[in-house]
């Protein structure tokens, strides 16, 4: 019966092929900016060195710290949905979108910092800097900005997953929307791992 | 697949549901309304962009003509680039075809993602009127040209962010239509229908889709830095602050070289599927034209570079992506070969989808015999950035796409309207366009030999009489796509009924009727038999 | 025949301009004689070929092959181009939206490529604003001039006369405009001009160019 359904619920391999290829397309996104990143990198390394020091590893250590924890209650929630107990898939999701939003607070409170260095795209000062450590900033506002749209857009889904839950539209058999949002969920902590090490740890 | 008797199911246009008028279009989710609804789209962005190439051509008749200011031609070649390309080509035949004939083709009863379907024509409306936006207001129109080359496009009109913007949201709705014909070919064909039983059209749609998913997000992400530079200043392409301006050319063209494929490969599909039916024999090497579809997606994605040749990119760059772009013809060689073997010994019918069939082959052979000029890296540097550049990818992407989008509808319209167009207006059309397409674009070929360079509003008296001449040619090939589109929107509630199998075809929407129900099939059909398997169907012819 | 770069160039235009115009014919000659030969009236009943292993290898492998061959005449042109002989004659270009500007090792600057007939001509090529094309078609060179870095072309200025330099790289409202002309004169009217003579006029080389 593979072409005869009408609309209602996702078929589930269906909803995993398109997910992934889906996926396929996010990591081509980021490879465009990645591949920049390498050009720019090979072309002025002690810049990117020099510039790298200005960002705070604490803040960025702790990011990547809680950007896994909350992949794992994602995971958790996808697990206990399908084990069909809906509330507590419900609480790890919350916990998820909590985790998000920590993510995000501590990724202001770094931006906001550098602002208030001049750290920032046409700042006076940091137009004074070599062209290296300007591309270094355009490269890390636009990356970390880009992967925080997808932060706030995976939030989005997750709260829509929510909704969906306390409805009965999801449960134990139809567990496609949560397990999608799971796996770009993965996405974007994976994507997080790589910028992590290549903005604050260049030595 | 006997003789069933069809018992009276209302077609698919009907109004459904309680619904009627435009809001049951809108809403509705079904893969054949939908594919109407993108080709009601592409044609009025296709005649509008007709239009301003043919004030072009008006504009360029002689050396000493102002019609319009510079700028305003600029203007004008950016627009009819954008629309032809992004809103046009591109989307084409994955969008109108890849949605209202693959599910027939495979026997399923809609795409995979019905409701995501639905949502990528809203992205992109939306994407199209973005674009619209962008040309009637803040400062006007992007004059940048559809490449929004850099540090050109960082410093000029202010409307260059909204416009590179609604290219990414048009990349967006590209995307999600790749992902439903993937998902569409892997997941719904019909019990019986292997890979190999599958019709080349839909191989074709297969290898786009692909190339869709996987270059489509470098352009998208190209845009957005575009966008990004212009509102913020971050620098990546601007040399002023250390950003190298071939960078963007390099993730400009890694995506947009393959967008040539995403044009081409569709159409070949479909020109694979028309040599079959109106020769009345099988497809001469089924498999070799598959893989080939294939080859050109893979080795088609790495050889962006040959739009690069003097662009300052390093020698060595040069030398691989020359080696590539030569390689890359081989599979296109190959595959024209095998449409023209597919006529020895045939019975043929020249119907008018075989009329534009043939065309496609004898003018995307010219573009691309052409090609090999501009791959011959010593060759390029006189013909790069030329008028033979013009020529080369017009004959291919509007001899290609364009004979190609004229073939497909010529016979999938049957289908489309439940009537049969003028067969005589449509010789006519095809006769006129044939004619003014040829007079119009080969004389670009002779100047840009002779080094004329391309996007000039004037030129140097030595090419008055060519590009007069050519200007003529512009003149009767939209007269001739006049007569094309007025005789399929006159009949396509005027003609005559059309028979369920009009052309005799052996693929699985000819078994439906014409036009086909909302849903195309009660009972999932069958396959037993290859594509182009004519045995026991001549009585029926 | 003296080794030049219009040549370089031509020599692989024309080499394939054969073999394109050959199977340009061939590919039409079959879709003509087949369309009649086997037209439905004359050939109600058509013949079944599935393909044919040996042909089909014939069409991958010659076409390849005759692909291979274009690409080795288009590089060992391209070797030749991209070389400039040692002692070149050596001007800069600038361009900037929409002229050009050629300067000369003593310093002399002038809006016309002037060169003595007879040399090695290495231009060296940026460009202040905005990406623009330097094409000079009557000696088959063509390079971008692309701002934050410079690129190089060379050409033998073997034919007196007076041609045409211009943008191929769309710059903007003006770019049609953006042209300026090589003049190739004898030597002893080139020293002239160099010395402060009045700049040389379409009509004062002999035309054998174009």
């Amino acid at each position: 019966m593979s072409g005869h359904t009408h609309a209602g619920p996702i078929d589930r391999d269906r909803g995993c092929i398109g997910m992934w290829l889906f996926i396929c397309t996010e990591i081509l996104l980021f490879g465009g900016l990645f591949l920049l990143y390498s050009v720019y990198r090979y072309k002025n390394p002690a810049d990117f060195h020099a510039a790298s020091q200005d960002l705070s590893r604490f803040s960025g250590t702790l990011n990547t710290i809680v950007l896994i924890t909350s992949s794992l209650s994602a995971a958790l929630a996808v697990h206990e949905l399908r084990e069909g107990r809906a509330a507590r898939s419900k609480l790890f999701i919350w916990a998820t979108i909590l985790l998000a939003l920590t993510f995000l607070t501590v990724k202001g409170f770094e931006w906001a910092a550098k602002f208030e260095h001049g750290l920032y795209p046409n700042a006076a000062h940091l137009l004074s800097l070599p062209p290296g450590q300007i591309l270094f900033f355009g490269l890390y506002f636009t990356m970390t900005g880009l992967h925080a749209i997808h932060v706030i857009v995976g939030m989005g889904i997750f709260g829509y997953g929510l909704r969906a839950l306390s409805r009965g539209k999801i449960d134990a058999e139809h567990p496609v929307l949560v397990e999608n949002a799971t796996l770009f969920w993965h996405l974007v902590d994976v994507i997080w791992i790589f910028l992590f090490p290549l903005f604050y740890l260049i030595s | 697949m006997g003789d069933t008797v069809h018992e009276a199911r209302a077609p698919y246009f009907a109004p459904q549901g309680g619904r009627r008028g435009i809001l049951s279009w809108l809403t509705s989710t079904n893969h054949k309304r939908i594919g109407i609804l993108y080709l009601s789209l592409i044609g009025v962005f296709f005649s509008t962009a007709v239009v301003l190439g043919v004030l072009m051509r008006v504009q360029l008749q002689s050396p000493s003509m102002r019609l319009m200011d510079a700028r305003t031609y600029n203007i004008m070649f950016t627009l009819h680039g954008i629309i032809q390309i992004f809103l046009v080509v591109i989307p084409g035949i994955p969008t109108i075809f890849g949605n209202f004939a693959l599910p027939m083709l495979v026997g399923a009863n809609d795409m995979a993602f019905p409701r995501l379907n639905l949502f990528s024509w809203y992205l992109f409306l939306f994407g199209a009127v973005l674009a619209a936006v962008a040309v009637f207001t803040n400062g006007g129109a992007p004059d940048t040209g559809w490449t929004f080359y850099v540090p050109f496009s960082l410093k000029t009109s202010v409307n260059v962010p909204l416009a590179t913007f609604a290219v990414f949201i048009l990349g967006m709705s590209s995307i999600l239509t790749g992902i439903n014909i993937v998902t569409t070919v892997h997941q719904l064909r019909a019990p019986g229908m292997t890979f190999f039983k599958m019709p080349l059209s839909v191989w074709g749609l297969y290898a786009t889709a692909w190339v869709q998913i996987l270059a489509t997000p470098i352009v998208g992400i190209t845009m957005l830095l575009i966008v990004v530079e212009r509102l913020f200043g971050i620098g990546v392409f601007d040399p002023t602050k250390g950003g190298d301006p071939l960078l963007y050319q390099h993730l400009f063209w890694i995506y947009s070289h393959p967008a040539v494929y995403i044009m081409i490969l569709p159409a070949m599909g479909i020109i694979s599927d028309l040599f079959p039916v109106f020769s009345r024999k099988n497809i001469f090497g089924y498999k070799m034209i598959a893989f080939s579809s294939l080859a050109i997606a893979s080795v088609g994605s790495l050889v962006w570079g040959h739009h690069m040749y003097v662009s300052g990119q390093s020698d060595t760059a040069d030398i691989i992506f020359s080696l590539l772009t030569f390689l890359v013809a081989v599979p296109s060689a190959i595959k024209v070969f095998n449409w023209i073997a597919t006529m020895y010994k045939g019975s043929i019918k020249l119907e008018p989808p075989f009329l534009f069939a043939l065309t496609f082959v004898f003018l995307f052979s010219i573009g691309g015999l052409t090609g090999l000029f501009l791959g011959a890296l010593s060759a390029n540097v006189q013909l790069h950035d030329t008028y033979f550049v013009v020529a080369h990818f017009h004959y291919i992407i509007f001899g290609g796409f364009g004979f190609g989008i004229f073939a497909a509808l010529h016979y999938w319209y049957p289908k489309m309207t439940g009537r049969m167009y003028s067969k005589t207006a449509a010789v006519v059309g095809w006769l006129v366009t044939f004619v003014g397409f040829n007079v119009f674009y080969f004389p670009m070929f002779i100047m840009g030999w002779q080094g004329m360079p391309r996007r000039y509003y004037s030129y140097l008296p030595k090419f008055n009489e060519l590009q007069l001449l050519s200007s003529v040619g512009s003149y009767v090939l939209a007269a001739g796509v006049a007569i094309i589109l007025v005789n399929l929107l006159y009949n396509a509630k005027r003609g005559a009924k059309a028979p369920d199998n009009p052309w005799g075809g052996a693929t699985l929407e000819w078994t439906l009727p014409s036009p086909p129900p909302l849903e195309n099939w009660e009972e999932p059909p069958t396959v037993t038999k290859g594509p182009y398997d004519y045995s026991g169907m001549e009585e029926k012819r | 025949m003296e080794a030049t770069t219009i040549g370089a160039v031509d020599e692989s235009l024309y080499y394939i301009a054969a073999f394109a115009f050959l199977l340009f014919f061939g590919i039409v000659f079959f879709l003509v004689y087949f369309s009649v030969r086997y037209r439905a009236k004359r050939n109600p009943v058509p013949t079944e070929i599935h393909g044919n292993n040996l042909l089909e290898v014939l069409w991958i492998v010659l076409p390849t092959l005759l692909a291979l061959s274009m690409f080795f005449y288009g590089l060992t042109g391209y070797n030749f181009l991209r070389h400039a002989p040692a002692g070149s004659f050596e001007v800069a270009v600038h361009s900037r939206q929409w002229s050009w500007s050629f300067e000369y090792p003593d310093g002399k600057k002038s809006p016309q490529l002037v060169v003595p007939v007879g040399r090695d001509v290495r231009l060296t090529i940026d460009s202040d604003d905005v990406i623009h094309g330097f094409y000079l078609p009557g000696y088959r060179i063509q390079v971008d001039a692309v701002p934050g870095m410079k690129t190089y072309a060379w050409f033998k200025a073997t034919r007196l006369g007076a041609f045409d330099i211009l943008c191929t790289v769309y710059c903007g409202t003006n770019h049609s405009e953006m042209m300026a002309k090589l003049f190739v004169l004898p030597q002893d009217k080139y020293e002239t001009w160099l010395a402060g003579g009045a700049a040389p006029k379409d009509g004062d080389a002999p035309m054998d160019g174009e």
